[in-house]
């Protein structure tokens, strides 16, 4: 491998369909054995980037290398990139067991590795007693693990999951998004998953890369996603946040001061003085009532209370028009729908983002 | 069951019922003759008797006629399944300009005269400056069959899940090895009864056959016309029995592959 190359090191990848730039030059690198998140809404150029790591289209231009050499003129089946497709795409003439085997008899392992390596990869995910079974009848979970085996019997150098979740409900996504996770460690796999759920993208991964319309906004540790969003884009995708849109005003020892409508605010931030910015609070990280030394506050009006079971959302408006989200563990003691109350939080949670002055 | 209703399903049974007489007469009636005892077409026969069978043993250019006829079917039915089945993947899988126009013009021959097709043919191979009667017959059978194969498994294919031949290219077949290990399992079904309406078509057609055959070259429907004009007595019959048979056995097979309720579908 080249100095500084990633395990899966795409560069300057661009894809166009018919003069519509769906990828606009993705720079991206995985590392052996981690497990990364492509996080997105729907049409950002996911599935368009997955696919072209298995050579199932190609790109217009950059390069993809795997494991230290160039794989993007290598044909699909040259690539040892494995794929668990969005439905899935189980082979309905065959059963599960053959399902499992169909990779390892099109790359013609030997005869007698076939059975043993297929039992091994059916035990893994629970499916041993299906093996006879045709997958027509499988639910949608038992599916999704046959796609799990079917793609690691052959064993890839690199997965690559595109929303294997989307098709479960949501109960059984919970679960099966911990189990999957644990599977892929103990295999040791390279793994990079596709999905526009924030929740699974936060739970699963090592690192998330979060997209939008063909480019990579953020590349980083989930709490560093959640904590430390770079783009406005990466804040409104990854959970909830208050929004304060202001002025830049003076700066001092690093600390800049935020003129808002609903009061002056300072964070941890340099900005030239006058630029719009967009200041924002992730809605955990407001106390309410608290005595606060070195922190921002306002007073605003609680108008709505929603409880949510292990938490709830305090819906406060301040100033003329200013709504402000407030996420506590419990409903606090005296405060009701219409008190007035004082809000805190400290400079460090305090964001700032250039502000173009539209609102996502 | 209403009155109305009931009065209905009986006008519907009677309809049926009318149509397939009248579709099934014909061929009762060419099988009893062929049975029959006398050498001129009469209803009941005076007696029975095998003699027209055979006959057939021994009759002049039958069975060259029938192996022409055979030859030309299969030739004809395997290159339109491959030439159909690989065009019928562009179309139903590609994006390209002009691809309602191909799947027009390749199913076309199904709409135009057998003449017309038959006359464009024979001067489109003379100019072509193709002169041997066996292959302008077999290119002629071609053409004639690619609208049943091309119309059958372009539906089939619209309907096919193509991320399945993907999920095998990424398991470690090439894009050939996958469609012959997971499109065509899957699509058996189409590829069997494409191939068996072709081979039917072609063993059927004689309106563009004609313009391909020489003294040497029949095929069996263009041999069956020339014994019926020279000597017409029930071995034609018999003839036609025989192929009665064959189709009855060919529709079985499909009848096993793909469930006739299915094939009328198609
Ligand atoms: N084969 C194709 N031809 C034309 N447009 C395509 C094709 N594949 C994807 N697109 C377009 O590219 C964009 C990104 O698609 P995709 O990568 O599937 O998004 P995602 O997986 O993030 O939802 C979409 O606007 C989609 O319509
Ligand atoms: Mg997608």
């Amino acid at each position: 491998m080249r100095e500084g190359e990633a395990f899966l090191d795409i560069r300057g990848a661009e894809k166009s369909f018919a003069g519509n730039r769906v990828l606009g030059g993705v720079d991206f690198g995985v590392n052996r054995g981690e497990f990364v998140s492509l996080l997105g809404p729907s049409g950002c150029g996911k599935t368009t980037l997955l696919r072209i790591v298995a050579g199932l289209l190609d790109a217009d231009r950059g390069s993809v290398r795997l494991a230290g050499s160039e794989i993007g003129n290598l044909p699909t089946h040259k690539r040892g990139v494995g794929v668990v497709f969005q439905n899935y795409a189980l082979f309905p003439h065959l059963s599960v067991a053959d399902n499992v085997a169909f990779g390892l008899r099109a790359q013609r392992r030997p005869q007698a590795d076939i059975a043993p390596t297929v039992a091994k990869f059916l035990d893994l995910v629970h499916l041993t007693e299906m093996a006879a079974r045709p997958v027509r009848g499988l639910s949608g979970g038992q599916q999704q693990r046959v796609a799990v085996a079917r793609a690691l019997a052959v064993a890839p150098k690199l997965l690559l999951l595109d929303e294997p979740f989307s098709a479960l409900d949501r109960k059984l996504r919970e679960t099966m998004q911990i189990e999957l996770k644990r599977l892929l460690r103990d295999v040791g796999i390279t793994t990079v998953l596709v999905t526009h759920d924030q929740e699974e993208a936060l739970v699963m991964s090592d690192r998330v890369a979060v997209m939008s319309r063909g480019a990579i906004e953020q590349f980083d540790r989930p709490d560093a996603i959640y904590l430390r969003p770079k783009t406005p884009f990466a804040l409104g995708f990854v959970g909830h946040s208050t929004r304060i849109v202001g002025k830049a005003g003076a700066s001092s020892d690093g600390t800049l001061a935020i003129e808002t409508p609903v009061g002056r605010f300072f964070a941890a931030a340099s900005f030239m003085g006058g630029a719009p910015v967009l200041l924002a609070i992730r809605p955990e990280r407001i106390r309410i009532n608290a005595a606060d030394a070195d922190a921002n506050s306002l007073d605003a009006k609680l108008t709505e209370l929603v409880f949510q079971g292990s938490k709830v959302h305090l819906h406060f408006t301040a100033g003329d028009a200013q709504t402000l989200l407030v996420e506590a563990a419990q409903i606090p003691p005296n405060l009701a729908v219409g008190d007035t109350a004082r809000l805190s939080w400290s400079y460090s949670d305090t964001l700032i983002f250039p502000h173009d002055g539209t609102l996502q | 069951m209403t009155l109305a209703e009931r009065s209905a399903t009986a006008v519907v049974w009677t309809i049926a019922g009318a149509v397939t007489v009248f579709l099934l007469t014909p061929l009762v009636v060419t099988v009893i003759v062929s049975f029959g005892s006398s050498a001129i077409f009469t209803l009941p026969p005076p007696g029975w008797s095998m003699r027209w069978y055979e006959r057939l043993a021994n009759l002049r250019g039958l069975s060259s006629a029938l192996a022409v006829s055979f030859q030309v079917g299969l030739l004809a039915t395997a290159a339109s399944l491959l030439l159909g089945g690989m065009a019928s993947i562009a179309l139903a899988r590609g994006r390209f300009a002009g691809r309602e126009t191909i799947l027009a013009f390749l199913t076309s021959p199904l709409m135009l005269p057998g003449l017309v097709l038959g006359i464009a043919l024979l001067q489109g191979m003379r100019f072509a400056g193709l002169r041997d009667v066996w292959t302008s017959l077999v290119i002629a059978h071609v053409i004639i069959t690619m609208p049943y194969v091309v119309r059958t498994l372009y539906s089939a294919l619209t309907l096919f899940d193509f991320s399945l031949v993907d999920a095998a290219r990424t398991l470690g077949c090439s894009y050939p090895a996958a469609i012959g290990r997971v499109l065509l399992p899957n699509l058996a079904p189409a590829f069997v009864t494409s191939g068996i309406f072709a081979f039917l078509a072609s063993m059927d057609n004689y309106a563009i056959s004609i313009f391909f055959t020489n003294a040497w070259t029949k095929t069996l429907p263009i041999q069956m016309l020339n014994y019926v004009e020279e000597q017409p007595d029930p071995t034609i019959a018999a003839i036609s029995s025989l192929l009665i048979g064959l189709v009855l056995v060919l529709l079985l097979i499909c009848e096993r592959v793909v469930g006739l309720r299915r094939l009328a579908e198609i």
